[in-house]
């Protein structure tokens, strides 16, 4: 198991080198500069200073250089400076990290604490009434972008009643406080869960049908096995392959839904620093971000591996 | 999306009576009642949108302080020097804004309407290039297999990793927003998944018999494609297409949301969601933004439903053939 973990690793390097190499060079020849941001109006247009800015920054080196110097410097842990705000970008990013895992963390298990019972009892019930309706939630929660339904619960809980703050992660100007945190961590959560919950909900619905139908099920009841073993051992079990890899799939999904859900709530997590990279056109922030976030997809995807072994002891890795 | 459009090749069964199986698919869909909904809902709201006003859409009103008023407001006409328009008694003509106008004085209805065009058209030329590119690189990588095809679908697979949404802000921040930049780019990023189902077909089809017979016969590669992998594949790429619709609506709702997507003061159904931004609009001024979120949920619930019908319809696999 170790050696296939790090086979993984050490194959995924490439395929890291490789989107940094593209984010940079398309970013590098995009128009517009971020030294323009850094000159003031009202000392004009002077090509000295505007010269002295450049080569303070390394700017007027060739593309080459510059990427081997921002990857030397992420290698060493320095991933630059915001040009803006002059703040370290690996701690800008390690905040930004923190509040999106949270609440990202949060919804996912909610989502899945919910998705996935009800799916397997949408399953059971197969053409019931209780399956009927839940097919129709599910339909809507992927139907309805989760930002839409925050601004809609943003407004409903945050505004008409009044029942939880309107945005950011804590109250501003008050010392770190977990109920406070909390309480704004509430509606976030509740609504991005419910998306996510709609995605597992589909899938161990499918899945668990695939299965409850297959001769091992038949034999299980026959036996006089107890319902709870069927289900839970016979036929979960089994239908738990699938649903595992739709929800490796659809991380990324999750992941760019989150970043739009963080704005309607103004949470501070990755999504707002990026609008912020963008809109300030601050490159090595860009870049620190999309390489923090392939780094997450492919963990992630290495975990979907390792959690296929736990479920299905026939695979094995070497 | 795709699980079920992309598995399996089609091979005709023979039936008692010959029905041809468009015209089965045509039946199936029919009777497919959500689907036939979703297709009326689309209808109407198509219908609607080429309706809507131009002029009202986009003729501010601010120095008049016509501004944030509740739906059913009436207000006098303007003209194109922002004058009242006067009729025969030198009396202002009224005009009725069914859901108020916004924070310069627009008729929020044309612009739902008008924004709709331009959200709709959105998406289906970039679901057009979406499909284009997926078909050109899934055939390729198909039909050429070994090296070539190992490629792409690495290529696919780092696309497919990254979620789209960043991938289209890291692009809007490279070539900035717009119209076209943005068809040409959402375009450009969604097409990964048709690849892989136009390649599962393909690698499917390559073993199929009528294939072998094809080459036996002599046809060359680009023949081959146009009279025998192209037709077997329209069906899973009509599914693919169809619920691509929907997930751009979604994206350029988004990115419009985040304002780097369509740019004011042209309208779209994005956009207008962007007022929602600040808190006072989206708590005292509901009627800017609640009517885009109602348009944008049912077209896409609409084409999610249509969808799930044309999947069921094109089906060949499916038993229960009633």
């Amino acid at each position: 198991m170790g050696a296939y973990i790090a086979r993984r690793l050490l194959i995924s390097i490439p395929v890291l080198l490789g989107i940094t190499i593209i984010v940079f060079t398309f970013t590098a020849l995009a128009p517009g500069d971020p030294v323009d941001a850094l000159i003031r109006p009202e000392f004009g247009n002077n090509e000295a200073m505007r010269n002295a800015i450049i080569a303070h920054y390394g700017l007027d080196q060739p593309l080459p250089v510059r990427y081997l110097r921002w990857l030397g410097g992420v290698l060493q842990g320095d991933f630059g400076f915001r040009i803006l705000s002059g703040q370290a970008i690996l701690g800008e990013i390690g905040r930004a990290f923190t509040a999106s895992f949270a609440l990202m963390g949060t919804a996912l298990i909610l989502g899945m604490a919910t998705g996935i019972p009800l799916g397997v009892l949408s399953a059971v019930r197969q053409y019931s009434k209780l399956d009927f309706m839940l097919t129709g939630v599910t339909f809507l929660g992927i139907s309805v972008p989760s930002f839409l339904l925050g601004l809609g619960g943003l407004y409903l809980v945050g505004l008409q009643w009044d029942l939880v703050p309107i945005g950011g992660m804590t109250t501003i100007g008050q010392p770190f406080d977990f109920i406070d945190f909390l309480h704004h961590l509430a509606l976030p959560a509740v609504i991005l869960a419910f998306g996510y919950a709609a995605i597992f909900l589909r899938y161990t619905r499918a899945s668990m049908l695939e299965v409850i139908n297959a001769e091992y099920v038949t034999t299980a009841r026959s036996k006089g096995l107890p319902r709870r073993t069927v289900i839970g051992r016979h036929t979960f079990r089994n239908a738990l392959i699938p649903i595992i890899t739709i929800v490796g799939l659809s991380l990324p999904a999750m992941i760019g839904g989150a970043v739009v859900t963080e704005q309607v709530f103004s949470w501070p997590g990755l999504g707002q620093l990026l609008v912020d990279g963008v809109n300030e056109r601050d490159y090595y922030l860009i870049m620190g971000i999309t390489l923090l976030l392939a780094v997450v997809v492919l963990i992630a995807n290495l975990l979907t591996d390792i959690a296929y072994g736990y479920a299905d002891p026939r695979i094995r890795y070497s | 999306m795709s699980q079920a459009a992309s598995s399996v090749v089609v091979v005709p069964t023979t039936h008692h009576k010959t029905e041809s199986p468009t015209r089965r698919t045509i039946r199936r869909f029919v009777r497919h009642r959500l689907a036939m909904a979703g297709l009326t809902i689309l209808v109407l709201i198509t219908v609607a949108c080429m309706l809507g006003n131009d002029q009202l859409a986009y003729k501010v009103n601010i120095k008049m302080g016509y501004a944030n008023q509740p739906p059913g407001a009436v207000l006098p006409v303007i003209d194109n020097r922002g004058k009242p328009v006067l009729d025969a008694n030198g009396n202002e003509t009224m005009q009725t804004y069914l859901l108020g106008s916004d924070g310069t004085g627009r008729d929020v209805l044309s612009r739902v309407l008008v924004g709709g065009r331009v959200s709709l058209i959105v998406a289906l030329v970039s679901v057009a290039i979406a499909t284009l590119i997926g078909t050109f690189v899934g055939v390729l990588a198909g039909y050429s297999g070994g090296r070539i095809d190992n490629a792409l679908m690495r290529l696919v697979d780092v696309v497919l990793s990254f979620p789209t949404i960043l991938l289209l802000l890291v692009v809007a921040a490279i070539v900035g927003p717009g119209l076209v930049t943005l068809v040409i780019m959402i375009g450009a990023v969604t097409w990964a998944s048709g690849a892989r189902i136009v390649r599962g077909q393909v690698l499917a089809l390559r073993e199929a018999t009528f294939m072998e017979a094809a080459r036996v016969v002599g046809l060359d590669a680009p023949q081959m494609i146009r009279w025998h992998v192209l037709p077997n594949i329209v069906a899973p790429l009509v599914v693919f297409a169809t619920f691509g619709v929907a997930s751009v609506i979604i994206f350029e709702a988004s990115l419009s949301y985040l304002g780097l997507g369509i740019q004011p003061p042209t309208p779209s159904w994005g956009n207008m969601l962007n007022s929602a931004r600040s808190l006072t609009v989206l708590e005292r001024y509901w009627w800017q933004w609640v009517p885009a979120a109602v348009m944008i949920v049912l077209t896409v619930l609409a084409v999610n439903f249509v969808g799930d019908g044309l999947r069921d319809a094109l089906d060949q696999r499916a038993t229960n053939d009633r």
